[in-house]
């Protein structure tokens, strides 16, 4: 029986007026606050420290529990002693991403020049703003080299842009599930998404604080997103065409199949543990993002992560994030002499494989960590 | 040490950068960089053994060597390697030919069908051997879609132009000399591009 580990998400907060964060969009936003989780211990040299990033609904709990839950961080099984990042070894750090709605400040924080949330006067941020908020963080723990940056899907968007935007910072990056742009199928998946809250009456254009949130769209929009997180052959083995407690069709408009039963269940129990409007700032700075935009190309875009070395992961049935986007990001480290490894791994869970394929991932990646790290001491 | 891995390592210089094309788990790139200190990178297209390299450390690409290698930069590394590898690619002309404009040198090992043995079983049994030293796969489950001998290769590097700077010819890991196409089982070689 593995030992139960607690710990509580801690709260740091900068970019205070004046000194504004400046955003892409050429907007300023102060304070900011990040929510971010510690695990492990930092070693003398601050060599050890692993960043790991979470995707669209993540947060920054990747592991252990916080008292009184019944559940465990979102990526547990990846996360602790012993494991893939492993815990007793290195320092890990996961940080929540502004704009979010789990500690760190986004449209439902209260907005110092009003007294009220923010709501749609929250400025659009990108995936680059993120980051450049997470470098305060990393300032404030004192880490002048990261180990490694890891995380999946929008996490491993952040993780790339790290790798661009601070490469002499990184040591190591792990980006997972993810690419190097979104892509048109994956602008557009997101699109219904936020046309299904907008669509929403509660939503009344991001004001619904203190008012009832519009969570059927809400809802809609989880159930869209996560059928691209799943594969056909996951869908097929998981549900077929099983029958939601009943013999026989109901011939009417309720639920029949059990697979609607699970997507109004995923649905529901997101609008208890999500904002609508993070969705949209969220989804958009995924969609915006674009690691060539501003350097002509990928190629260039990589030119000065030289010393980082990059363990680049996707998975066969993803089809969200298609291993074609990241074979795209191992050709333009390649080209530029980088150290690279790719792994495609074998698997029917689809886009969900990063957070599911636990045993082949921590194959991969404690023995990458444990090369980086020997690497260097 | 194998006997064909301890000659790919003699022909190595230190530091050197190392492309080992179908590196499988590993093995010779992490003797390389032990023995030589080498920069080494593998292609393997089988899952597992891509983790097995990861395991010991290689930077390896998950992938089809056919597909990635027309995009590598000239003469971005110092050798590559195809250890017992050519006769298993769908086209092994797209390899070599890829593999001496990316390379300064190539080093080819391949197993010799012209050994005496693989000959006897065809001429006396009309059978393909399957159970002869290094031959060991049935017709049916042999992964070898390019069967060559060892005069079919020089043969290729003289029609085309290509230099073979060493040669090596082994039988169960023991050099052999005479008659090497009816006698070895092995042919190593280092090629280069005929300037």
């Amino acid at each position: 029986m593995e030992e139960v580990f607690y710990v509580e998400t801690q709260y740091y907060t900068f970019a205070h007026p004046p000194d504004e964060l400046v955003l892409e969009s050429g907007e300023k936003l102060g304070p900011i606050t990040l929510a971010y989780e510690t695990y492990g211990e930092l070693d003398k040299g601050k060599k050890n420290a692993i960043l790991i990033l979470h995707a669209l609904s993540g947060d920054a709990h990747v592991a252990g529990y916080h008292k009184g839950d019944r559940k465990p961080g979102w990526w547990d099984n990846m996360v602790g002693p012993g494991k893939a990042f492993d815990t007793n070894k290195y320092f890990v750090i996961c940080s929540n991403v502004i704009g979010g709605c789990k500690g760190s400040t986004g449209p439902s924080s209260i907005n110092p020049a009003t007294g009220k949330p923010y709501g749609l006067e929250f400025p659009v941020i990108t995936i680059k703003d993120m980051v450049n908020a997470q470098k305060y963080l990393i300032d404030y723990l004192g880490i002048e080299k990261i180990l490694c940056i890891a995380g999946g899907s929008m996490g491993g968007m952040q993780v790339l842009q790290w790798t661009v935007s601070y490469p002499q910072l990184v040591r190591s990056a792990i980006p997972i599930a993810t690419a190097s742009k979104n892509r048109a199928m994956q602008i557009a998946f997101n699109e219904v998404g936020r046309q299904a809250i907008m669509s929403d009456p509660n939503w009344n254009k991001g004001d619904y604080y203190g008012k009832s949130h519009p969570d059927t769209g809400l809802a809609i929009a989880r159930m869209v997103g996560h059928i691209t997180y799943l594969s056909e052959v996951s869908m097929e083995q998981k549900f077929g065409r099983r029958l939601r407690q009943k013999e026989r069709y109901g011939y009417d408009f309720s639920v029949d199949f059990e697979v609607e039963s699970y997507l109004h269940h995923q649905g529901l129990s997101f609008t208890q543990r999500f904002d609508a409007n993070s969705y949209l700032y969220i989804t958009k700075a995924i969609d915006y993002f674009d690691l060539a935009n501003g350097y002509g190309s990928l190629f260039e875009a990589f030119s000065n992560s030289g010393d980082t070395k990059f363990l680049v992961i996707s998975f066969t049935s993803d089809w969200l994030y298609p291993p074609v986007q990241s074979k795209e990001i191992v050709r333009a480290l390649e080209a530029n002499g980088i150290d690279v490894t790719y792994r495609e791994i074998e698997s029917n869970y689809g886009h969900d494989a990063f957070l599911l394929e636990e045993d082949e991932q921590t194959r991969i990646i404690s023995s990458f960590l444990e090369h980086v790290y020997r690497g260097i001491r | 040490m194998r006997r064909d891995y301890e000659i790919i390592v003699g022909l190595i210089d230190k530091n050197a950068r190392v492309l080992d094309l179908g590196c499988g788990n590993g093995e010779l790139l992490a003797l390389l960089e032990k023995e030589k200190n080498i920069r080494g990178k593998g292609i393997e297209i089988n899952g597992k053994r891509v983790s097995e390299s990861i395991s010991r450390g290689i930077s390896v690409y998950q992938g089809d060597m056919e597909e990635v290698l027309p995009e590598y930069p000239d003469k971005s590394y110092d050798y590559i390697i195809i250890s017992q590898t050519l006769q298993e690619i769908r086209n092994p002309e797209l390899v070599i030919t890829h593999s001496l404009r990316v390379s300064r040198f190539v080093i080819v090992s391949l197993p010799n069908f012209g050994y005496w043995r693989i000959r006897l079983s065809i001429l006396f049994k009309g059978q393909i051997p399957s159970s002869i030293g290094d031959f060991v796969y049935t017709w049916y489950e042999t992964p070898d879609v390019h069967p060559l001998s060892i005069r079919d290769f020089e043969d290729y590097c003289k029609i085309k132009g290509i230099r073979i700077v060493k040669a090596y010819y082994l039988a169960h890991d023991r050099m052999i000399s005479i008659c090497p196409n009816l006698f070895a089982t092995l042919g190593i070689y280092m090629l280069t591009q005929s300037s």
